[in-house]
């Protein structure tokens, strides 16, 4: 019988914060084999494996079908599954892992506060330097998405790896979108957010994969899980 | 290829070698652009959109690549790479081009053919004319008598916010909105006051030492490749629109009614004449060469229907003239389209050569599917 393939952050405080919250949950989570590995089980559980995977592969696989429930990050959610409405079902919030998504432009621009202050500086720059102004991101997918309802078409995303709030002082970009918590890196960088510049609310959540839904037993047990974890959260 | 079956392959082979003769015989030179082109070409002339519908890529360095997704700009390269000459240069191509497709089916695939013209150096209605005349002989002689020529025209929409009394400022963001599909949000904005638009700051700061000396007390480092005029500039601008009077009704209206003009040739420029007679608005030489230019198309157009639509030639933001699409009777996607792009040349060249240029694209799949009515 095939198992609930559930994934679970494999390092760090998300990692910590998550293992936690499933214990107030009554879900003890432990590693299988190697304590180095990757594969997990949930004790008493016993058609569910777990998978200790990056929270951004999480997502890719929750795309996929390869992972039917896992925790992640929205902003993860929403930048890799393009139709995420259609594909996967948020289930419970977690109340830690917050991270706002944000447009930040160098705070010396006095002139743009606004997305629109940003359109229009974005096209003058065009005709000024030949090229579009530059938004260094990870976050291609969203960016185009809000840009996009915001109105502005004056601007070329640029892939960052990391370090983007960087990027405007080391002339790699003209402004960034990238998540931030309490906004003091992107000030330490010379950056400031945009006044209708916040994309996303992000934090870390239980995620469920529709294609997994469709079957009653892996249904189930999603639903059972998402349950508990919330009678924990709600203590 | 794609998976062409061999018959259509060859159906396909023998319609690019007609429609190449006719080029030719009009004087255009055959160019082939490279089918992997930089993606900065065309992410800086078309903007971020375009990741949507392009194959992007990277090499090992980094660069981004992409697979060309249309060839205009690709043999404006070609022509610019050997120097852009001055006067008068045309030149054809016919060659895959590369779209994504969420949905592929069999009027959008993700490659397909594309054959066009370039006609480069000459700025008046004759070079409109004749690449209009050149794509109607194409669409013509491979079989296609069925169908429809859309019109529309940027230089009018230009003519029309110049002769409306409103600061030069503001007829760019009205162009660039109507660009970017937000025309009448944008005129609402500025039938209103503009007093939110007024930038928190000592008015010392309003000029480059001024604002650098406000950055420097304020303890704001001065970061990036914008410039301080550009700043400045824009302060300047936000400062004076609270200044403005607002767009008053008539204009709105007038503006409005403008977009709303569609139809029959005749009939279209006919109301835009007394729009603007009513107003007392004079749109100069370029009512008198879009009237032209329409005359011209109709009788390039014979029997097949001539539509005037103002508000056609969003989206391109390098058209500044006419702009037209053909549509084959049974066939929902456009099978030509074209348009004039002056500036085109200068923005790739980075000012260097300044020439006019207008041009046209079939996509040739399409055409054969119309010609041969499957």
């Amino acid at each position: 019988m095939d198992k609930l393939i559930v994934g679970v952050p494999s390092k760090g405080r998300l990692m910590e914060d998550t293992l936690d919250l499933f214990r107030a949950g009554g879900i003890a989570i432990e590693k299988t084999g190697d304590a180095r590995g990757y594969k997990g089980a949930m004790a008493g559980v016993p058609d569910v494996a777990v998978e200790f995977l990056s929270a951004g592969e999480i997502a890719r696989h929750l795309q996929s079908g390869r992972v039917h429930l896992g925790v992640t990050g929205e902003d993860l959610v929403r930048e890799q599954i393009p139709d995420a409405d259609e594909r996967v079902d948020l289930l419970v919030k977690f109340g830690f892992g917050h991270a706002d998504v944000v447009v930040a432009v160098p705070d010396c621009w006095l002139d743009v506060e606004t997305m629109a202050d940003l359109e229009e500086a974005g096209a003058l720059f065009t005709a000024e330097h030949g090229r579009r102004l530059r938004i260094a991101t990870k976050y291609p997918m969203l960016t185009r998405r809000f840009f996009t309802d915001k109105g502005v078409v004056h601007y070329r995303t640029v892939e960052s790896l990391g370090a983007t709030e960087g990027a405007p002082a080391a002339g790699m970009a003209e402004g960034i979108v990238d998540i931030t918590s309490t906004g003091a890196t992107l000030r330490a960088n010379g950056l400031r957010i945009l006044s209708d510049g916040l994309i996303l609310r992000s934090e870390a959540n239980l995620v469920a994969a529709r294609a997994a839904l469709a079957e009653p037993r892996l249904a189930a047990l999603c639903t059972d899980i998402a349950e508990r974890l919330r009678a924990a959260r709600g203590s | 290829m794609t998976a062409e079956g061999a018959r259509e392959f060859e159906a396909l082979e023998a319609q690019a070698a007609s429609i190449m003769t006719l080029f030719a015989a009009k004087g255009y030179e055959r160019v082939a652009p490279a089918f992997i082109q930089p993606a900065s070409l065309f992410l800086d002339r078309i903007g971020e959109r375009l990741r949507a519908r392009t194959y992007i890529f990277s090499d090992p360095s980094g660069v981004e690549l992409c697979l060309r997704p249309d060839l205009t700009l690709p043999v404006a390269r070609v022509f610019l790479e050997r120097g852009g000459a001055d006067g008068i240069s045309k030149f054809c191509y016919n060659g895959p081009a590369f779209r994504i497709q969420a949905k592929p089916e069999r009027l959008r695939t993700r490659e397909f053919r594309q054959a066009g013209i370039e006609y480069y150096g000459a700025r008046g209605i004759d070079a409109d004319l004749e690449v209009m005349a050149l794509t109607l002989d194409v669409v013509r002689s491979c079989g296609v008598l069925d169908f429809t020529i859309r019109v529309g025209h940027i230089g009018l929409v230009r003519a029309l916010l110049n002769a409306l009394d409103m600061p030069q400022r503001w007829r760019d963001r009205l162009a660039r909105a109507f660009r970017r599909q937000a025309f009448a949000e944008e005129l609402d904005i500025l039938s209103r006051s503009q007093a939110d638009r007024a930038p928190a700051l000592p008015e010392t700061a309003l000029d480059e030492d001024g604002l650098l000396a406000h950055l420097d007390a304020q303890g704001v480092p001065f970061i990036g490749l914008r410039r301080p005029s550009e700043i400045v500039r824009r302060l300047q601008d936000r400062a004076a629109d609270v200044q403005e009077a607002p767009l008053s009704a008539e204009t709105v209206r007038l503006t409005r009614d403008y977009l709303d003009t569609r139809g029959d040739v005749d009939t279209a420029l006919d109301r835009i004449a007394s729009l603007a007679a009513d107003a007392s608005l004079d749109l100069g030489p370029v009512m008198d060469d879009a009237r032209a230019l329409l005359d011209g198309i109709k009788k390039l157009a014979g029997c097949a229907p001539v539509i005037f639509e103002a508000d056609f030639g969003r989206h391109f933001e390098y058209y500044t003239g006419m702009v037209f699409r053909i549509d084959a009777a049974g066939v929902d996607r456009q099978i030509a389209g074209g348009g004039r792009y002056d500036g085109l040349i200068a923005a790739l060249s980075g000012g260097a050569r300044d020439l006019p240029a207008v041009g046209a694209a079939i996509h040739t799949e399409r055409l054969l599917v119309a010609a041969s009515g499957r």
